[in-house]
């Protein structure tokens, strides 16, 4: 008796959102999409034609907020008065539940808006007794939940039936986790480390920077490209996007492609058509990065690229996302599926024009 | 008196206009007793005649001023169509009048007036000592045992939990069972509110005597009597704990 | 302004893998490395298999860890063959796959691994 195996050999779908558009356009959505990516794990600025990093955009990068992780703390703890009173509804606080794995475990986020999002597993959400929808991915067998709460309406107060009934599901399922938590106050008024003196009597808190890193490069082939046209010269005059994106990455991870290797061992080289560059500078911070932060960096890279008369073509900013968060963009559902990615490049021009790439994989909502 | 002048007139004799023309129209006096004459009469006119039936005869009565019955003529073709889908359907109609069903249908209902819970925290009280005796619980006493004794007990009056459920808004719902469907348990809460919990789907959570039991909704749709002659098959070959 | 969206079937997928050996003091360099991926592919799915070109970005000796790009529709096929080797020459080995992604700026972080030191 023979068996054929059938087996799907079709790679998993990911998506890549290319847009080119210029900072001065009214449209322009380059502040939006910053704004809305809310977990931040890395950011990273790569500028060729660089020996060092411009002063202005190290001082951004030194700027970064700290921020802090937080042990055990229960899910009861979110909901409480004071806490949403002083830094839910004043600031922008960032939460994302810390060492849980989207795809095996209960995650949890509270973003900028108020919202607290809750992705459980089957079993908590038949505990939990809050209303949710089924995760969009994997519709079939509905294995995981997504639940919103949203900590800052004017009902959600102590006394009132929302409120009891979520405090009543958080208690009878005991769910904890460790969070990392950012928050920026709005105005001078708050200092940015009262947070920290809300947790600091009950629960065990660690302060963290964000890990910076420098790398330079010296005689870099980077590939020719066009501000203003996205696909691929047709006399071979520049790079598409696509290819261009790959290189980008290549650097990222440390791989050099200024030669060929043997054809055993790799094809890969520098796309064509290509120039040489002196020197090239590589800077990223790692950690848990608000996207203000992000902002006030792009805001700089881009009025230094606009002013200086120094060689650099373009400076190529990306941001990470969290693996692990419930969310991706704004409100969008996020998954892991075998990657998890959701981050973005801005490839920013001297003339005010900028490619800006959004990458997500398989269980994600395109951007 | 009236009734009288009816019978005379139905045996009085001839008019004497007719009696004066006897011969020129035929009539003849009867020469035979008149019991005879009957006979012979319907003899002659009725087919296959048998001297038995006129003793049936005799009987009936036919009542010759029948009120005509008139079906009525308006909406006749809804009602037809109507009567042909219900036939389709074949739906029996309970006619109104009957008392087993009406006495049927409205004596499981509980009055809005009855709906109190402090009415029903007594009953609680009952079950908990029927459950105490039933169980016979002792701190060295064996679980297994418990558990199959208790899957036997009727738990009217018991104060339930919904502890777990696919659809969310079950979830937390407490109070005393006063009626066990087969499908569904009816449970008035501490608000006098009449809940109807579906069995399906729920995990319910009875507490007494310090102990606290599991029911997995699935497994126990079916009524209070039949439950307590059903075996348990264990383990779990079909179903499962997963709701 | 304008936008391309490539929803789908990615051209390259990138895999960081590890190769681990039973025997901890034995490394291999980039050739040798090439040939066991060579090998694992030859096993699972013959002569065909083992002419998938498979490109090994970047290799760390002291590790023996690498970044390789394959194309998007044998991806699962180099995947199932890794995992499925167990042998090298005799001598048991086996591949960690840490990361897949369909692009290689993806590989440059991974929220899962690096945060493990603000544990301490």
């Amino acid at each position: 008796m023979s068996l054929t195996l059938k087996i799907d050999v079709r790679p998993p779908r990911s998506k890549l959102v290319i847009e080119k558009s210029s900072f001065d356009d009214d449209k322009s959505r380059h502040r939006k999409n910053v704004e809305e990516h809310h977990f931040n794990h890395m950011v990273e600025l790569f500028i060729p034609g660089c020996a060092e990093l411009p002063p202005s955009v190290q001082a951004e990068f030194d700027r970064c907020d700290d921020y802090y992780l937080i042990k055990n703390v229960p899910l009861t703890e979110l909901i409480n008065k004071d806490f949403i009173e002083n830094f839910v509804k004043k600031g922008s606080l960032y939460m994302l539940s810390h060492n849980t794995h989207i795809d095996k475990h209960n995650a949890y986020a509270v973003l900028p808006t108020g919202q607290l999002i809750l992705s459980v597993h089957k079993d908590t959400y038949e505990e939990l007794g809050l209303v949710g929808q089924p995760s969009q991915f994997n519709r079939k067998v509905k294995r995981k939940f997504v639940v919103e709460v949203d900590l800052t309406q004017d009902i959600f107060v102590p006394g009132k039936k929302n409120y009891e009934r979520v405090k009543q599901g958080f208690q009878r399922t005991k769910l904890k986790a460790d969070f990392l938590l950012s928050w920026k106050p709005e105005g001078t008024r708050q200092l940015a480390g009262s947070i920290l003196s809300h947790f600091q009597g009950s629960y065990e808190c660690e302060r963290h920077s964000q890990a910076q890193q420098t790398s330079r490069h010296t005689d870099l082939l980077l590939p020719v490209v066009h501000s203003t046209e996205l696909e691929e010269g047709e006399d071979g005059q520049w790079c598409s996007a696509r290819e261009w994106y790959e290189w980008l990455g290549a650097v990222s991870c440390g791989i050099s492609c200024n030669e060929a290797p043997e054809h055993y061992i790799s094809r890969y080289s520098c796309p064509d058509p290509n120039e040489l560059t002196a020197a090239a500078v590589r800077h990223s911070t790692t950690g848990f990065i608000a996207p203000g932060n992000v902002c006030t960096l792009q805001e700089a890279v881009r009025s230094y690229m606009r002013d200086n008369k120094s060689t650099c073509p373009w400076a190529a900013l990306t941001a990470h996302g969290f693996v692990d968060s419930p969310v991706s963009w704004a409100r969008r559902e996020h998954g892991f599926h075998h990657g998890g990615e959701n981050l973005y490049t801005f490839l920013i021009f001297r003339d005010s024009n900028y490619w800006l790439f959004q990458a997500v994989g398989t269980n994600d909502i395109c951007p | 008196m009236e009734e009288n002048q009816e019978q005379d007139l139905l045996y009085q004799p001839l008019p004497q206009y007719v009696s004066e023309e006897k011969e020129k129209l035929g009539l003849q006096e009867l020469s035979c007793p008149k019991d005879k004459f009957v006979e012979s009469f319907l003899d002659r006119h009725i087919q296959n005649f048998k001297p038995n039936e006129k003793k049936e005869l005799k009987k009936s009565y036919l009542l010759l001023d029948l009120p005509y019955r008139q079906k009525p003529t308006v909406g006749k073709k809804k009602n037809t169509s109507h009567s042909r889908k219900r036939r389709e359907k074949k739906v029996y109609d309970i006619p109104p009048e009957t008392q087993k069903s009406e006495g049927r249908k409205k004596v499981y209902d509980i009055p809005p007036e009855h709906q109190k819970y402090s009415l029903y925290v007594p009953l609680h009280n009952l079950w908990l000592q029927y459950i105490k005796d039933l169980l016979q619980v002792t701190p060295t006493s064996n679980l297994n045992l418990m558990q199959k004794k208790m899957l036997k007990a009727d738990l009217h009056g018991a104060l339930i939990t919904v502890c777990k459920s696919r659809c969310p808004s079950y979830v937390g719902l407490t109070g005393i069972i006063l009626q066990e469907g087969q499908k569904v348990f009816k449970v008035i809460t501490k608000e006098d509110k009449l809940k109807t919990v579906p069995k399906a789907n729920s995990v319910f959570s009875v507490e007494f005597e310090g102990l606290r039991a599991k029911i997995y909704g699935n497994h126990f749709c079916t009524r209070t009597a039949q439950r307590a002659s059903k075996k348990f098959k264990l383990p779990m070959v079909k179903q499962t704990i997963d709701l | 302004m304008k936008r391309i969206v490539s929803k789908g079937d990615a051209p390259y997928y990138y895999l960081k893998v590890l190769l681990e050996f039973e025997d901890k003091t034995m490394t291999v360099d980039v050739l040798t490395f090439r040939t066991v991926i060579m090998k694992a592919m030859m096993s699972m799915y013959g002569e065909i298999g083992a002419a998938v070109p498979i490109d090994i970005l970047k290799y760390d000796v002291e590790t023996m860890s690498a970044i390789l790009r394959v194309a998007g529709s044998n991806m699962v096929k180099l995947w199932g063959a890794l995992t499925m080797l167990s042998y090298y020459d005799e001598k048991p080995c086996a591949f960690r796959v840490e990361q897949v992604s369909p692009f290689l700026m993806a590989l440059a972080a991974s929220s899962r691994q690096l945060l493990l030191h603000t544990k301490e």
